[in-house]
């Protein structure tokens, strides 16, 4: 792939095609994940991934690369966010199958309906509800996979996609209830 | 309709409903119509929303760290079987526990997490334990027990609490502001005992403050997070391992900086204003998530009073009636006091909070008194402000020995930025030290206040005596009160406490480690306040390097060494490379806080320094001004740190001879820290010695005496009578009485020379550049009561001195050559005193702009030796020179010019063969 074809297809993701990211993420993929790898071992403990920090890591080893020409700064962070989402999803996957094979119970949402509000959602059923709600309100889940993934600001988030910050907290709202709503186990969701 | 079609018609509704107030929302649905299964879709959502909690507001990658509780249920860790789960947090598991089948007693045991695995968490571990195992309050949950589970798990057994968190405690028992205020200043006591013994809470929240049915407050979890370091206390905050929004954590510790006592102020700041008013002080509060540690640096909070009608749940009613009142009489009550107190104990700078809990809950105790309360803005009559203007009549002397009064006197207070700085650091470790033993110490119990030499010996006892098992903790301590000695000019107090600190520290940690440099670092700072800047620079290089080694090249650390090595070397004039230093501090600023920070700010206005020792004024003044700009945005507006600049560049301007302009911005500076600082405060003592030092340069002597008194009162109540820098302040009230050319006067100003040299070679020894200047000064004062036979050893014996500390070409050189060359003329040996008066012209012609008054004075008093000489021509260029320059900044009755015009009299009476004296 040229470096045109790379800057193009950047255009096209940015222009709200999803497909082109897909075409552009082997390219990122592999880099992002050594970056995740490096921070998590850094990490007292090994236990947290500060999303935030691999993204500004991702950023500065690849805004040299002469094959990416971002259009600016947030492009590459919406982008990034898209990233880390995939990297942070296939991490949990991983972990689940990891703890599965350990013998250890994997707790979720309806088994601890108190310990709910404090605990990371389920990774993986998180990234497939927010992959439903792209098709229903693109605006939505981009507010949620630029927040949660990229850990963006409500005003960093507004610049982006051209709003205002009150538009962005409404919609971040309205999109947590009906991922929380989705999330519920399904006999609960009566 | 298609799916997306259909979600925006929910949507739509959906957001409608959530703008309206809950109880109004069915109604709304009604009106809504649209078919059943819509209806429960957006029934649905608005469940969801009012469930949801910090679901989603941890970003993912901290969230996804959260590792999966563990159920120990029906186990066992040492002796204690594990009832049941009764909890979970950042740090483990909680469960009820009972030990063994032998006791009754059921307790509360906490497994913490599995990665408390290094050493070094062990050890610390186990000297917190320690510590906390002392603490028995009522208000505290005991510690009991603490062990390591079989695999390797550690865990602590405590009291079991049964009660419900304190806000949800007041609100069901519907308690008044005033018991809610009962109530957190009890609060209050249990966190301040908990001071007294060295531990920080770091996690106050009203999770970790239950109320029993009996309505005692429980403090939970004391010190706990502690025991992971600060590090990781930071870390733990912020990350999905606790899952919780950093509502009560302070900006330093949202930073990940470290935590001190006054982070605890802050929490409690928080759990005040919600008990108070129902609702966070930040408006993102149920945001969490990177908007709310945005929130918590940078947004101001909202008073209390204000913050109650803020549109949003609960209402402002259902508030009111929690505390038994409505809305307008409940924001009545929060106004003024209470609201200054919340927010006082909210700052965003730790210097500025209160600086205990127990002053905190004074002034709580001060409010419901219905006395006044410290956190209010203090309306400061400005006593020497009217004093000042009050006395504003000039005062001429137009005498040629008036000239010489106080030509040096503004770099005596010329404090380095870095001293300032050690002091403050100095004084607020000192306030920690003092309630800690003050309260701890049975013959200090009855409220007397120890002097500051009792504080620092009892408390290096203490640390010796306590802490010998843990010589870690000792060593910290140990360099602490050595600092805080070095702030107080206690030097020979501090050189040992530092000495073994460093040793220690060697030991502990081994000879390369950040310990090690910061012991290396206070050290060398202590030997350039004596003066022993070989010594010094030594050290700070030593710490320089183990940083760089450590650390990296770009590290803040590293940029503050080199700024604290530079401001070494430009003591010692060599300004060149210290600039070097100052340039590459500045560097790693720029990388690391970007343009604006304060580093950056530290960085250019030491390079102000370094340029203004030079000579170079107006790259100084320059600079400056630059570095405020971006102290002034990195800071804010009202921070006194911002105002000692200020002070300083006021100095700038004062050697610079723009003394309007300094008058100007002194008294600007002296405005807001009285009113932020009060009116004893060290920077206060400096500005207003400013102030009368310019007083002194625009001839203004009387005002300047009475400032200089009100000076040396402060200064001498704060640093003790023999201080170092109350010898400047004698230096200077010597100089005004001496300026003020009464023979009375000069003789009432020698004796506070001789007090100021005698103090400052007792501390400094004849090194100190400042021993040479006050030699000169009283030798001006033997020259005013026409004794040149005495001020001529005097003025000589300063001159050797600072050819030897300053260089030939300083500045100060030039002045005392004036000196010399004036006695020589006193005594009619005008030929001998030439060669001085020439050589100080040509120091001054090099240094300084042509226009400068100071070489206007030297032309003038070289013409008054060159007519005594007979060589009127050479004479007559200099003083015709001098008279343009003076003229053109001073009125006519300046006595400067007055002097220079008389001589110009003279220089045409003789010319025409007339007398030399009409």
């Amino acid at each position: 792939m040229s470096d045109g074809e790379i800057t193009k297809l950047l255009q096209t993701w940015s222009a709200g095609d999803s497909t082109a990211a897909e075409q552009l993420l082997p390219l990122v993929y592999d880099e992002l994940r050594q970056i995740a790898a490096r921070q998590l071992r850094q990490e007292r403990g090994g236990h947290t991934l500060q999303a935030t920090a691999v993204v500004n890591e991702a950023y500065l080893r690849l805004q040299g690369s002469e094959a990416f020409q971002w259009p600016s700064r947030a492009h590459f962070f919406a982008f990034a966010a898209h990233l880390i989402r995939r990297v942070l999803v296939d991490y949990a996957r991983h972990r689940n199958r990891a703890k599965r094979g350990g013998g250890l119970e994997r707790v979720t949402l309806a088994e601890a309906e108190d310990l709910a509000l404090e605990r990371a959602p389920d990774m993986v059923a998180l990234d497939e509800a927010l992959t439903q709600l792209e098709t229903l309100d693109l605006r939505k889940a981009a507010v949620v996979e630029l927040r949660f993934f990229g850990g963006l600001t409500t005003d960093e988030i507004a610049r982006h996609l051209s709003v205002s910050p009150e538009t962005v907290g409404r919609e971040w709202r309205r999109a947590k209830a009906w991922l929380f709503d989705q999330l519920q186990p399904v006999e609960r969701r009566v | 309709m298609d799916a997306a079609e259909r979600w925006r018609e929910v949507d739509r509704i959906f957001a409608g409903a959530l703008e309206r107030p809950v109880a109004e929302r069915a109604a709304f649905l009604d009106a809504c119509g649209g078919d059943p299964e819509l209806r429960q879709e957006v029934e649905r959502l608005l469940a969801a929303d009012e469930r949801i909690g910090t679901f989603l507001e941890t970003p993912a990658g901290e969230a996804l760290g959260a590792p999966v509780p563990w159920s120990d249920e029906g186990g066992r860790v040492g002796p204690y079987r594990l009832l049941r789960r009764i909890g979970s947090g950042g740090m483990g598991t909680v469960y009820l526990a009972r030990r063994d089948e032998h006791y009754k007693r059921l307790v509360a045991v906490k497994v913490l997490r599995s990665d408390l695995e290094s050493s070094e968490a062990r050890h610390r571990f186990r000297a917190e334990r320690q510590i906390l195992a002392r603490l028995e309050h009522p208000n505290i949950a005991r510690l009991y027990d603490g062990g390591s589970a079989e695999d390797g798990r550690p865990y602590l057994v405590m009291e079991l609490v049964e009660g419900l968190p304190v806000d949800r405690y007041c609100d069901r028992h519907r308690l008044t502001v005033d018991q809610r205020l009962d109530l957190f200043r009890r609060i209050c006591a249990a966190v301040q005992y908990a001071h007294q013994h060295l531990l920080v809470h770091r996690d106050l929240k009203p999770g970790n403050i239950l109320v029993t049915p009996e309505g005692e407050p429980k403090l939970l979890d004391f010190g706990i997070a502690q025991q992971l370091g600060p590090e990781d206390a930071g870390k733990a905050t912020l990350s999905g391992l606790r899952a919780m929004t950093p509502l009560y954590a302070s900006p330093e510790q949202v930073r990940g900086e470290a935590v001190t006592t006054a982070s605890d102020v802050y929490s409690l700041g928080v759990l005040l204003h919600e008990l108070l008013a129902g609702r966070s002080p930040y408006r993102v509060a149920g945001r969490g998530g990177p908007d709310l540690e945005a929130a918590v640096l940078e947004e101001e909070p909202e008073p209390p009073s204000r913050i109650l009608f803020r549109p949003a749940e609960p209402s402002p009613e259902s508030i009111a009636e929690v505390r038994c009142t409505r809305p307008a009489a409940l924001a009545r009550r929060l106004r003024g006091d209470l609201d200054q107190i919340v927010l006082r104990a909210l700052r965003k700078d730790t210097e500025s909070r209160y600086t205990s809990v127990a002053l905190l809950s004074q002034d709580l105790e001060n409010h419901l008194a219905l006395r006044p309360v410290a956190a209010r803005p203090k309306t400061v009559l400005y006593r020497t402000g009217k004093l000042v203007r009050r006395h504003r009549t000039a005062v001429v002397g137009a005498v040629l020995a008036a000239l010489l009064g106080s030509g040096l006197l503004t770099s005596f207070v010329v404090q380095g930025r870095r001293v300032a700085r050690e002091r403050d650091k100095a004084r607020y470790t000192l306030a920690f030290l003092t309630t800690t033993f003050k309260q701890a110490d049975p013959y200090h119990s009855r409220g007397e206040r120890l002097t500051a030499r009792e504080m620092l010996d009892e408390g290096a006892d203490r640390a010796i005596r306590e802490l010998a098992s843990q010589p870690d903790v000792q060593a910290a301590l140990m360099d602490s009160i050595g600092e805080v000695a070095l702030g107080l000019g206690r030097y020979d107090q501090a050189e040992p406490l530092l000495e073994r600190a460093l040793a220690l520290r060697r030991k502990v940690f081994g000879p390369q480690s950040l310990e090690v440099a910061e012991s290396l670092e206070h050290l060398g700072l202590l030997k350039q306040e004596r003066s022993e800047s070989t010594a010094a620079e030594a050290l700070l290089r030593q710490s320089l390097a183990l940083r760089r080694r450590l650390l990296g090249d770009g590290d803040l650390a590293v940029a503050k060494t080199l700024n604290e090595l530079g401001s070494l070397l430009v003591d010692k004039m060599r300004i060149a490379e210290a600039e070097g230093l100052h340039q590459e501090a500045l560097a790693i600023a720029h990388q690391v806080e970007g343009p604006v920070g304060p580093t950056v700010a530290d960085s250019v206005l030491y390079l102000a320094k370094a340029r203004k020792e030079l000579g170079d004024l107006d790259a100084a003044e320059r600079l400056f001004r630059q570095g405020l700009a971006i102290e002034r945005r990195a800071l804010g507006p009202e921070d006194p740190r911002l105002y000692r600049d200020q002070t300083t560049l006021g100095e700038i301007l004062n050697d610079a001879g723009k003394y309007q302009a300094a008058e100007a911005l002194l008294r600007q500076s002296l405005a807001v820290q009285q009113r932020i600082l009060g009116r004893e405060h060290p920077d206060v003592v400096t500005t207003l010695n400013d102030l009368g030092v310019v007083a002194q340069r625009l001839g203004r002597f009387v005002e300047a005496e009475v400032i200089d008194r009100e000076v040396l009162q402060i200064a001498r109540a704060q640093f003790g009578p023999t201080h170092w820098r109350v010898a400047i302040i004698l230096g200077n009230l010597g100089a005004t009485l001496v300026g003020q050319d009464k023979p009375e006067k000069i003789r009432e100003g020698i004796p506070y020379y001789e007090q100021a040299l005698a103090i400052r070679r007792q501390n400094l020894g004849d090194r100190d550049p400042l021993v040479a200047q006050i030699y000169l000064l009283l030798a001006g004062a033997h020259r005013q009561l026409h004794e040149p036979a005495q001020a001529l050893p005097l003025a000589q014996k300063a001159l050797g001195l600072l050819e030897q500390t300053e260089g030939p070409g300083h500045p100060h050189v030039a002045y005392a050559l004036r000196e010399v060359g004036t006695d020589y003329q006193y005594l009619g040996r005008c030929a001998e005193a030439e060669p001085y008066l020439r050589r100080s012209l040509d120091i001054r012609r090099k240094e300084l702009a042509a226009d400068n008054p100071e070489v206007a004075k030297a032309k003038t008093t070289l013409g008054d030796c060159l007519i005594n000489l007979g060589r009127y021509a050479e004479a007559d260029v200099l003083l015709r020179e001098a008279d343009a320059a003076l003229s053109a900044q001073f009125p006519a009755d300046d006595y400067r010019v007055a002097i220079t015009r008389t001589l110009r009299a003279r220089l045409e009476r003789v010319r025409r063969g007339g007398p030399a004296v009409p």
